[in-house]
């Protein structure tokens, strides 16, 4: 059974404005308002993704609380500390996987009621991610931080020649899921990581392709090109490889 | 537990009982979590003998601090009881609490003439008591009462000291130990329920508000016995509430509700359950307002 926005507009509101702290508008997706207009959590107008209505209702739940996170754990000051790197877009692409990563581990943490539906988000955005055999391998890598964004750590196709680039990207990710970190470390982490994938900016003559949304909320695929160049090898985290 | 402390120790079987004020005492020390520097500017005004204004919501601590500061500053609290007698022997710093409300009038607070076989009597109310026997008098929710009880403050809390009782035509002046303390709520105050200027500077102001998550753990463990996770989810559960207040909420959730919550817990109701009794339902009876506050509750509590 599916659940329009406008019979639970009011509800979410007053949830998001709890959870923020402060006034949140609940608007429909398809009618974003102007950033002029203050804080927002954009929503689609029908969800239907469930035969339950309470698994729909869960679902906007988990898309809100992911959006309200931006306020409630998010930080500014970003822009000065990109701006410091050789490949602004690529920091900041590599900023917004890992921002979108910590967020959801920060949830995982703060609202363990919402777990189940947050991991079930997660699972369905994994499954709608594209596949990987023909990307480049920088696309390919920030394909693997978006989903390890998603908690997949395991199993991931490791672009042949990529592992120990790999190892420490993932020990970044880990480092992010600490509860005390911030915006600003996710700043300093994308900065890292770009250092770990300059290598590969300069193979790719600086061709790549920014995934699709990332996060729990996201739902497009990708488009990957390239050779097949991945190996099977799984992937894990390790320590953290810097201090925040 | 709080209720424990009004206790006597003698009369554990007693369902009910009736004691003399110097029986209904609090015999150990209440459980006070200072935040701030409040206990000594109390103790400062107290000294000094500076009428006390306590300012914050509900149910963030204010009778508690009393209470507090009546046993820290040496004393034994006492209650104020109709038909009890000024008490002696070693009573050193009785607690008179009166819970204003719109139909408290002067006559209430300092005393009446009763008529009984014997011909008329003259009763003492419980704030000639306080002035007599030099207690804390705890005005609660001050801002509740009639004006002409107000009237009664002004020559308290000046350097006269005074308690007039016009229908006896006397005077009394308080006992040295004797101090006026009130306290409102500034979240329910309206232009017509408010200390004039001319009441209110005669006490210094002490704002309260709900303690930092930290300290509000704390509270909630040590009042509840619940564990240390549970008072930290309750705690982070009552500042998401809070930022309710002013989107229809009146309040936010009190302290007290949330110590409900977790003693509710520790008799092994689900948290859910403990907190849809002890917040959800308690907070608002508006159906939307009630929804998302058990939205938050879901998310918050596992």
């Amino acid at each position: 059974m599916h659940v329009a926005l406008q019979d639970v507009q009011g509800v979410l509101h007053l949830y998001c404005l709890s959870l923020a702290g402060t006034d949140v508008q609940v608007v429909d997706a398809a009618n974003p308002p102007r950033p002029s207009d203050g804080p927002a959590v954009c929503l689609p107008p029908v969800t239907a993704r469930y035969d339950n209505r309470q698994d729909n209702f869960d679902w906007l739940k988990v898309m809100a609380t992911h959006q309200v996170a931006h306020l409630e754990f998010g930080g500014t000051g970003i822009v000065k500390l990109i701006s410091r790197v050789a490949q602004p877009r690529l920091a900041y692409d590599l900023f917004s996987i890992l921002e979108e990563g910590r967020l959801d581990a920060r949830i995982t943490l703060a609202y363990p009621g919402l777990q189940r539906a947050l991991r079930r988000a997660q699972a369905e955005a994994l499954d709608q991610r594209g596949g990987l055999d023909t990307a480049s391998p920088l696309t390919a890598m920030l394909e693997l931080l978006v989903r390890m964004g998603l908690g997949a750590f395991t199993g991931l196709p490791v672009p042949t020649g990529c592992e120990t680039m790999v190892h420490r990207l993932a020990a970044i990710v880990h480092a992010l899921h600490d509860p005390r970190a911030t915006t600003q470390d996710t700043a300093e982490a994308a900065v890292r990581a770009c250092d770990v994938l300059s290598g590969l900016l300069a193979g790719d003559d600086g061709a790549y392709e920014t995934p699709g949304p990332v996060g729990a909320s996201s739902r497009s695929i990708p488009s990957t090109k390239a050779s097949p160049i991945f190996s099977t090898k799984r992937c894990s985290g390790t320590a953290p490889c810097w201090t925040t | 537990m709080s209720a424990s402390i009004y206790m006597t120790q003698d009369t554990p079987e007693a369902q009910a009982r009736e004691y003399a004020m110097e029986a209904f005492v609090v015999r150990s020390e209440p459980y006070y979590r200072p935040v701030a520097d409040e206990v000594e500017l109390f103790t400062g005004a107290y000294n000094q003998r500076i009428p006390v204004l306590l300012k914050g919501p509900t149910g963030c601590g204010k009778t508690r601090f009393v209470e507090y500061m009546a046993w820290k500053l040496g004393r034994q609290l006492h209650f104020a009881r109709e038909h009890d007698q000024p008490s002696s022997g070693d009573v050193q710093l009785p607690l008179v609490t009166i819970a204003c409300h719109e139909d408290l009038t002067a006559s209430d607070l300092v005393g009446r003439y009763l008529l009984d076989a014997t011909g008329t009597r003259w009763i003492d109310g419980p704030m000639t008591r306080a002035v007599k026997t030099g207690a804390i008098l705890y005005l609660d929710e001050v801002v509740e009462a009639r004006k002409d009880t107000t009237v009664l403050i002004h020559p308290l809390t000046d350097h006269r000291r005074l308690l007039p009782v016009e229908k006896r035509g006397a005077v009394i002046e308080a006992d040295d130990r004797f101090l006026l303390c009130v306290s409102y709520n500034p979240r329910y105050q309206s232009t017509l329920k408010d200390l004039k200027p001319s009441t209110r500077q005669r006490f210094i102001a002490i704002e309260f508000d709900y303690p930092p998550p930290h300290i509000e753990a704390d509270i909630i463990q040590r009042e509840s016995g619940c564990d240390a996770a549970q008072a930290e989810t309750l705690a982070r559960l009552g500042v998401k509430v809070r930022n309710l207040r002013e989107h229809g909420l009146q309040e936010g959730a009190s302290t007290r509700l949330l110590i409900y919550a977790a003693r509710l817990m520790t008799e092994g109701l689900s948290a859910r359950r403990a907190c849809q009794v002890a917040l959800v339902w308690s907070l608002t009876d508006d159906a939307e307002l009630q929804q998302s506050i058990a939205e938050v509750v879901g998310a918050v509590v596992e």
